[in-house]
């Protein structure tokens, strides 16, 4: 007996080492519940297994039956009514008495085959946990020792399973951070045309500027000169009056040329004036 | 005994430039135009010893009637006389080899005596 057993064990050990090779190699959900779906079996009898774990806004149930294995990954939590007991307790069960469970289709037995139902909560913490199922029968006998080798399968899958939720979190981060480089290199484009056009716009301003600057100096000058010539008159007309003029002289030949002279002044500063000021207005428009 | 020009489209200067001569040289003779067109063709009639010259003029300026005697080889001395203390329009003027000198209005009688002597 006790040679038998060791080598069911042997063989046992064997197909978990498969299993476990199998399973390092998934890539995805779906590779995962194929591995499930071959290698299962050959651990322990079980008419359905099931494993739910759940991570951030995504809950995933494996299903194994005979007839296949599916797993499910959605954002409702989607827990069947002896997980939400295996939940809310905490501690492992078998029950005998299924139907208050209202279990799904693929759990229905025949009479005779006196389905039990045997559950476990596997927590490290918190966040990391599976809910783990199997529903056994009489020509699918589940027994405590076979305890061991689901604990380690679950233990492999719990691992597995994070690792592919990782797996995918870092591609939506990676494709996120792809668009918002994309969008950074697009608006780099924006921001350098942009710097470009007020370069151009820049250096023409600055012409435009210079121009007129050099315009005013220019106008300045020759108002300055317009300005200068009469009053050179006077100060001409001043210097005479001062060494020969005598006072009749001064009454009808100098006063009316002062008068004349100074109009001329006094028109040519106004002149100065209002072209500035029309000057100054154009540069401000 | 001198003949004296006076080119300048503002007849006061001409009469402060005039009797100041007078006063100096009561023996020259002094022709005065504010019309520069009619003083150039006056020139060969007239044959100044010395030209006193405005610059800024209507229809002619200072600069063409330069041009103009360069041009007919006229060789009179002329004595740029204008309001603009400008360096570049000194500078223009003593290009020509007939512009003795370039005064700034007004002038003075130091001066005066210096360019008629």
């Amino acid at each position: 007996m006790l040679v038998s057993e060791n080598q069911a064990l042997r063989i046992t050990y064997e197909a978990y080492s498969r299993f476990s090779n199998s399973l390092i190699r998934c890539r995805t959900f779906d590779d995962v519940a194929a591995c499930f779906k071959v290698n299962l079996k050959y651990l322990f009898n079980f008419h359905v297994f099931r494993a739910s774990y759940h991570r951030g806004s995504y809950y995933l149930h494996l299903t194994v039956t005979s007839g296949g294995a599916n797993m499910q990954v959605q954002h409702e939590a989607g827990y069947l009514a002896h997980e939400e007991v295996l939940l809310e307790k905490g501690i492992p069960a078998c029950w005998k008495e299924l139907e208050p469970f209202l279990l799904p289709e693929e759990y229905k037995l025949p009479e005779d085959e006196q389905g039990e139902l045997w559950g476990w909560l596997i927590r490290n913490d918190e966040k990391h946990q599976v809910l783990v199922s199997v529903l056994s029968g009489t020509s699918k006998l589940f027994t405590k020792k076979d305890i061991t080798f689901l604990k380690l399968a679950t233990e492999n899958l719990k691992t597995k399973l994070l690792e592919i939720c990782l797996f995918n979190e870092l591609d939506e981060k990676n494709k996120y951070l792809k668009d918002a480089l994309v969008t950074i290199h697009e608006k780099n484009t924006e921001i350098t045309s942009i710097i470009e056009q007020q370069k151009e716009i820049i250096a023409s301003r600055t012409k435009e500027i210079a121009d007129k600057n050099e315009k005013l100096l220019q106008i300045s000058v020759l108002n300055a000169h317009d300005v200068r010539e009469p009053l050179t008159r006077i100060m001409g007309l001043m210097s005479l009056m001062e060494h020969y003029a005598s006072s009749d002289d001064i009454k009808d030949k100098f006063l009316p040329k002062l008068k004349a002279s100074s109009e001329d002044l006094d028109k040519a500063l106004q002149h100065v004036i209002s072209k500035a000021t029309t000057d100054l207005l154009k540069l401000k428009a | 005994m001198k003949k004296i020009v006076l080119v300048d489209d503002m007849e006061i200067s001409n009469f402060i430039i005039s009797t100041m001569i007078e006063n100096i040289y009561p023996g020259y003779v002094v022709h005065d135009f504010t019309n520069p067109v009619q003083a150039f063709s006056s020139l060969n009639i007239i044959e100044p010893d010395a030209i006193l010259l405005d610059l800024n003029m209507p229809e002619m300026d200072g600069w063409a009637f330069l041009d103009s005697m360069q041009s007919r080889n006229m060789s009179y001395q002329v004595h740029i006389l204008t309001s603009s203390t400008s360096e570049l329009d000194r500078r223009r003027s003593l290009t020509y080899s007939n512009v003795i000198s370039y005064q700034s209005k007004p002038l003075d009688e130091k001066e005066l005596v210096k360019i008629l002597q």
